[in-house]
């Protein structure tokens, strides 16, 4: 027996009137963007030589896609969006670095963070989300520490309730986009240590609060992409938290599925226009074919898979461990696609000083980061085997 | 198809492969289970086909069945998968060289067929010869896979009498991706066998599956086979040559590095007679040759990506998700 409403409807025919209503918004963007290249002109092909201006750029560029709309559509109405499938986020990236102007930093940030502060936090989003459309107020990640990388329940910046704030005490590091954010999603230790994961909590954390200090880190292609932020005694509304108090593990867990999915979906579009790149500037001879090829298969693997992750979880699903195929396949993809710069354009990647051979080489450089960040590619690969084979545990 | 269906469907064809070994009896046992309908329905139900009978490692005439379909042929016929390299990426054909039709093909017909279908790269495209098989020698043929089915025809032929043909390669696409999910279906077969044994394998007082370096090696395995499930999937609802080539690409690549890996983690056991894994690795680099090995579609596709004015971009977006 096939399911249907009352309209009538299956669920295979609303499944097609899905895809319909994307392929539409597709080619009502596309239209737009090639209409508007006198007003888009001056981020076509940008080359930001520093995190900053990077950043300042995105600013510029969210708030022109706000105004028109782009830049609302897929996000809830109850927190400054124009609603519509969550997916219509996805094709707005896709089409600004395929007509090649790069897609706003922030918006990376806001697809790994946002979908959980929505879903944990739905009055707090309502509040905080409609400035970040804007690309007024930028937003960050506070999950690592010193002393807690792969090892993330490990983690030991404290804070205390007293009355309706937290207290805030410790250190976070290697937050991206962390110089000149406006808030972080910060994930905190609120029970023992021992406690390991049951005793988290994630809040969002203006970093203008006193007793919060923010220093640059400067990644090793020279840009301050990173921050590390000190927190003593400072005073967060307890209305800040996302989920309850002691949910952190579970908010985080939500959050990563965004990470190795919505977030990788944006560097796929983002590698898309590397490889275009690539495509268009090498001779065409065997051995380039083959390099060309390879990384163009890369980057259509992860663009296949984490598109469908994307679809499902703006339809409610849960892919959790699934979602660490994604990560994998985003580590392979963008260090392919850089390594295939560096092999195929040596001496420009060695010895040039344009604008497009620096941005290559930051691109490379920022690429070794995507077997590390969002959980190493050792650790996904430990979550695939416990959890996608079931393998025997580690050791056992 | 929703997930329960595609349970269902994929049960009863493991079933039917395990329970046919007849290569002629399968489309008796096809048509029984009602195939030609749930295709109509599902067009996409083929990937499940062509997956059990990797996974089953079964020989059939089925892709034959898939590329006359498409080629409007008839079924009567035994499609000649050319053995070189170079040619049209979307239009693999036999070349002709001073006026002569050079033929070096494999068959992967089952039973005796009154022709053989013979795509030619002809300068105004591609055309199709008609071959009677008593006029070309047909040589069985072990080879690699002795177990495959394999036939090898080598021919010198007049392409005076070729057809035009504008839907070779909508064929070729076709087959490409139904090869795609047979080589998905072999590479799940490695890793279910790997995975079976490191979980029984003790060393050190401990299954040899609990050392990470043999658990990251299939793990990379199952994300490759993801990989080319997914580009399978929407290469089926795209319908096009690209997404068919990717899907054949990915899944061959799936599927080397699958036997690779389980032959290391499955230690010597895994390297004998009696331990499957060897009929896996014949049967995947047999058919993962036919239409472009993997290694010459991903050079295949830099050419093509590089002569495109627009980078080319699959859309996952094309498919519904659920
Ligand atoms: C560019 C960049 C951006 C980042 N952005 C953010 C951000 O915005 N927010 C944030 O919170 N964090 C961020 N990070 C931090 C990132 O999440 C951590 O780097 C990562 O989790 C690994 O931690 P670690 O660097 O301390 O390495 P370690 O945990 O010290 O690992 C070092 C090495 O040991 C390996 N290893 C560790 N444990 C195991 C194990 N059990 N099995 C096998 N191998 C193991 C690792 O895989 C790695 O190769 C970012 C990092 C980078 C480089």
């Amino acid at each position: 027996m096939r399911q249907t409403d009352r309209a009538g409807s299956t669920p295979d025919s609303r499944a097609t009137a899905g895809v319909t209503a994307v392929r539409e918004h597709r080619q009502r963007l596309r239209a737009w963007i090639e209409s508007r290249t006198d007003e888009l002109k001056e981020f076509h092909g940008a080359v930001y030589r520093t995190a900053e201006a990077a950043l300042g750029a995105g600013r510029l560029l969210t708030r022109l896609l706000y105004d028109h709309g782009w830049g609302r559509t897929g996000w809830p109405v109850q927190a400054g969006g124009l609603g519509g499938p969550p997916v219509l986020r996805s094709v707005l990236y896709d089409e600004l670095e395929r007509a090649g102007y790069p897609a706003p930093v922030q918006y990376e940030m806001l697809e790994t963070l946002a979908p959980a502060v929505i879903r944990f936090a739905p009055d707090l989003a309502a509040r905080l989300l409609p400035s970040a459309l804007t690309g007024e107020a930028t937003w960050a990640q506070g999950f690592s520490e010193p002393e807690a990388g792969s090892d993330l329940a490990s983690l030991r910046c404290r804070a205390r309730r007293e009355g309706d704030e937290y207290v805030l005490s410790g250190q976070k590091i290697w937050s991206s986009q962390g110089v000149g954010a406006t808030r972080m999603g910060t994930l905190v230790r609120t029970g023992t240590t021992e406690s390991r994961h049951r005793g988290l909590s994630m809040l969002m954390v203006d970093l203008s609060t006193p007793g919060v200090e923010v220093r640059p880190i400067r990644y090793a292609n020279g840009h301050n992409e990173l921050a590390e932020v000190f927190f003593d005694g400072a005073r967060v509304p307890a209305d800040r938290l996302v989920g309850d108090e002691g949910q952190g593990w579970a908010v985080a867990m939500y959050l990563l599925q965004f990470e190795r999915g919505n977030y990788a979906w944006v560097r796929q579009a983002h590698i898309g226009r590397l490889v275009a790149e690539l495509a268009a500037h090498t001779a065409p001879d065997t051995p380039a074919a083959a390099e060309v090829g390879a990384a163009w298969l890369a980057q259509q693997a992860l663009r296949l898979r984490c598109g469908r992750t994307v679809q499902r979880l703006g339809a409610g699903e849960v892919a959790g461990a699934e979602t660490s195929i994604d990560k994998v396949l985003l580590g392979t993809a963008e260090q392919r696609v850089c390594d295939a710069a560096l092999s195929l354009r040596r001496p420009e990647f060695l010895f040039s000083d344009r604008d497009a051979d620096e941005a290559w080489r930051s691109d490379w450089f920022y690429t070794r980061a995507s077997t590390l960040y969002g959980g190493t590619a050792e650790i996904q690969r430990t979550i695939i085997a416990d959890r996608v084979l079931g393998l025997p545990r580690e050791g056992s | 198809m929703d997930a329960d269906e595609t349970r269902l469907l994929t049960e009863s064809l493991r079933a039917l492969f395990a329970e046919t070994s007849d290569p002629e009896g399968l489309p008796v046992a096809l048509a029984e289970l009602g195939w030609d309908e749930v295709t109509a329905e599902h067009p996409a139900a083929e990937a499940l086909l062509f997956e059990e009978q990797g996974r089953a490692r079964a020989v059939s005439g089925l892709l034959d069945g898939v590329v006359l379909r498409e080629l409007g042929a008839p079924p009567t016929a035994a499609v000649a998968y050319r053995l070189g390299t170079g040619g049209d990426l979307f239009e693999p054909a036999a070349p002709v060289v001073d006026g002569t039709v050079r033929l070096d093909a494999v068959l992967r017909a089952v039973g005796p067929r009154a022709s053989i279908v013979v795509p030619v790269a002809a300068p105004e495209g591609t055309r199709v010869l008609r071959v009677p098989s008593a006029d070309v020698e047909v040589k069985e043929v072990a080879g690699l896979d002795p177990d495959g089915g394999w036939s090898r025809v080598t021919a010198a032929l007049d392409p005076a009498s070729a057809e035009p043909a504008p839907l070779w390669g909508q064929a070729v696409a076709a087959g490409r991706r139904a090869l795609a999910a047979e080589l998905v279906g072999l590479a799940r077969a490695a890793l279910e066998l790997a995975v079976r044994h490191v979980t029984d394998r003790r060393q050190f007082g401990r299954p040899v599956g609990g050392f990470q370096a043999v658990r990251f090696r299939l793990a990379e395995v199952a994300v490759g086979i993801e990989a080319a499930a997914e580009a399978i999937r929407v290469a089926f609802a795209d319908g096009g040559p690209l997404a068919a080539a990717v899907a054949k690409a990915l899944a061959g690549a799936a599927v080397d590095r699958a036997v690779r890996q389980a032959a290391q983690v499955c230690g010597a056991m895994g390297l004998t007679w009696e331990f499957p894994l060897h009929e896996v690795m014949r049967r995947a680099y047999g058919l993962d040759m036919l239409f472009g090995d993997w290694e010459t579609l991903t050079a295949d596709l830099g050419r093509h990506v590089m002569a495109a004015g627009t980078l080319p971009q699959l859309d996952p977006f094309s498919v519904p998700a659920l």
